[in-house]
């Protein structure tokens, strides 16, 4: 979600612009201008890259974040930084008569400016805290946004790759779980894709919600997911699939314009990751297998009802 | 003589892929006016259910779907959605006896079904090899994304006119995508890539297996229905690689002959349906070598004789530049 800097931060957009004109029109209204010899171009590159970078890092700090005190700490932080650096920028083309205040006012809101946003960032670090608690079960220690799949908002199999070797090399015992939905594609023929779309994201929040605070779910393709259990034992590992087989065979889920209750029927599938039997895709070979299950299940089924 | 498609000829109607891409993409809220932008297909022209679209329409917006769907698996959401369709085509498909039916019904309404892929067929020890070529100018990206939705169409077809668990051979030219784990997902356990040359696989005794969903009635009616309409036969690309593949020695000139144009007119045609002539012949080439050599197990001489290549050596020069493997090394994969 992107934020509209003038509809959510109306005050902070106006305090940036007021700085950053006061600081225009101040050394416009007490300087002289300098003759053209006297202009150090080179300067004038260097100063300005630094009030041109101040003023893209507000305008990212605004779009990106929602209203909050760690916000406002930022951008006012960084804006007075700009206020200095803008009437450093100006002294190239005007030369200031020699006001103390002048000097004071063009030098003491760089270092104001600074320890406002080191305050920001030490409250950004409390809230990434808080964060981070929140996105537990949703990733392991490795944050890779372009790996998160839009609809679920869990991660993707590519994600899963890479969890998977890191825990493996730091040789921990773990096991990979994986989690289908069986006959999804009926569901998708018959409600269409949004409603689709929802059971998918009902049903990772039902999985997340299943799960240990140290499991990591993931969707794997389509309506295949699967769950990272690091540290776990083969019976551990094998009575949580059980929990979330029952647990979505309870679920009722209720599709729009439709007056029944839709319940899901999962197949499960375990293999346990160690050194030794990772081949480079340890869920590939776990989804191979989930595959063959279901088909036997097929047969089965087939064979029961002839 | 024949009039063959181009690719501004607008007779594919809305139903099928143009439809399922509109509705998918309202299910992810993505706007119309952003999905038909550059298409040519204008919003009003979906509501008139008369309207046909060209190919070269089709094309462009698959290409604008792919880019705003974003996910890897739009094309695998959309080729299981195909046979979700409604009109009297895909009723034939479901309505067969058997798959045997269903493969010959596909192969017979193939334009108005997948108009951008053309098959060839054989059978050979107990197995029916569907080998597929585009028909149509594509570049590389778009074409690997009409494999992809129409290899899960297929699949699905599959799955739903089958009564036990259909079992089929995906081989692609390309190389191992990032997102296998989709085709994983959509097309079952033997996929294979980096081959060279994209087929599917079945085996043979599967054609015969019955349909659960069959319904003779149904079945006649689909047909006469189809009986009043118009079908077109193929396109124009499809045209000449057939021609091209039944005659290896065929030149430029002697080509256009066939299709009574003269040679500037014939490349400026190929042109306008994005490609080239010399493309062509190595495609045609490349297939019949593979067919010869694989299934017809013909040796290096007969191939090269069949083929008009002077010399072994030319022959096998070419046939590396081709698939990237020499003859004896095909043979024993």
């Amino acid at each position: 979600m992107r934020f509209n800097p003038f509809t959510s931060h109306r005050l902070l957009v106006n305090c940036i612009i007021a700085m950053f004109f006061s600081a225009c029109f101040l050394s416009a209204y007490l300087g002289v201008l300098k003759t053209y010899v006297d202009i150090q171009w080179l300067d004038i590159m260097g100063e300005g890259g630094i009030v041109l970078m101040a003023l893209v890092w507000i305008t990212v700090l605004l779009i990106s974040r929602p209203p909050s005190k760690v916000t406002t700490y930022l951008v006012i932080g960084v804006g007075l930084f700009m206020f200095s650096a803008t009437l450093d920028l100006l002294d190239e083309w005007l030369m200031h008569p020699a006001h103390k205040w002048l000097s004071w006012i063009e030098s003491l809101p760089a270092p104001v400016g600074m320890l406002l946003t080191s305050l920001g960032l030490y409250y950004w670090h409390q809230e990434q805290y808080v964060l981070n608690r929140q996105l537990r079960r949703r990733e392991a220690n490795l944050r890779e946004h372009s790996k998160v799949c839009s609809v679920t908002g869990l991660y993707k199999a590519q994600y899963l790759d890479l969890a998977i070797k890191n825990q493996l090399l730091s040789t921990q015992p773990l096991w990979l779980g994986a989690i289908d939905i069986r006959d999804f594609s009926h569901f998708n023929s018959e409600f269409g894709f949004k409603e689709g779309d929802r059971l998918l994201r009902e049903v990772s929040e039902l999985l997340l919600m299943n799960c240990r605070l140290s499991d990591v779910v993931c969707r794997y393709a389509g309506d295949c997911f699967m769950v990272l259990m690091p540290e776990t034992t083969e019976q551990q590992a094998k009575e949580l699939m059980m929990q979330i087989k029952g647990a979505l065979r309870y679920c009722a889920f209720k599709v729009e314009g439709s007056k029944k209750a839709k319940f899901q029927h999962v197949t499960t599938a375990l293999i346990q990751g160690n050194e030794r039997n990772y081949t480079g895709t340890l869920t590939s070979q776990l989804h191979s297998q989930l595959q063959q299950k279901k088909h036997q299940q097929k047969v089965a089924q087939r064979a029961h009802l002839c | 003589m024949h009039t063959f498609v181009n690719q501004d000829d607008k007779f594919v109607s809305a139903q099928g892929l143009i439809i399922a891409i509109v509705e998918l993409t309202q299910s992810r809220g993505i706007e119309l006016h952003k999905l038909l932008r550059g298409t040519g297909i204008f919003e009003q022209d979906l509501f008139n259910f008369q309207h046909a679209f060209s190919l070269s329409q089709q094309v462009r917006l698959l290409a604008q779907f792919k880019l705003l769907m974003k996910s890897t698996d739009s094309g695998f959401l959309l080729g299981s959605q195909l046979i979700n369709d409604t009109r009297v085509e895909v009723q034939a498909l479901m309505y067969s006896a058997d798959l045997g039916q269903v493969l010959k019904q596909l192969a017979h309404l193939r334009m108005q079904l997948a108009p951008l892929l053309f098959s060839q067929t054989y059978i050979k020890s107990g197995q029916y090899y569907i080998y597929l070529q585009p028909a149509h100018g594509l570049n590389e990206e778009l074409h690997h994304y009409v494999l992809e939705i129409y290899s899960t169409a297929f699949y699905s077809l599959l799955k739903r006119v089958s009564e036990s668990y259909p079992h089929c051979q995906f081989d692609f030219a390309f190389k191992r995508p990032r997102h296998i784990q989709e085709y994983e997902q959509n097309l079952g356990l033997k996929i294979s890539f980096d081959r060279p040359c994209t087929r599917w696989v079945l085996n043979k005794a599967m054609l015969r297996a019955k349909n659960p969903c069959a319904s003779q009635l149904r079945f006649m009616q689909a047909q006469s229905q189809l009986h009043n309409k118009n079908l077109v036969s193929m396109t124009f690309i499809e045209a000449v690689c057939r021609y091209l593949y039944s005659h290896p020695s065929a030149n430029l000139e002697c080509t256009a002959k066939h299709f009574a144009m003269s040679s500037a007119t014939f490349k400026r045609k190929l042109k306008i349906n994005g490609v080239g002539f010399s493309a062509l012949i190595d495609e045609q080439n490349k297939h019949k070598a593979i067919y010869l050599l694989t299934l017809r197990a013909k040796c290096n001489e007969q191939v090269a004789e069949r083929l008009a290549f002077y010399d072994i050596p030319n022959f096998r020069r070419a046939f590396k530049r081709w698939t990237g493997l020499t003859p004896s090394q095909l043979k024993t994969q």
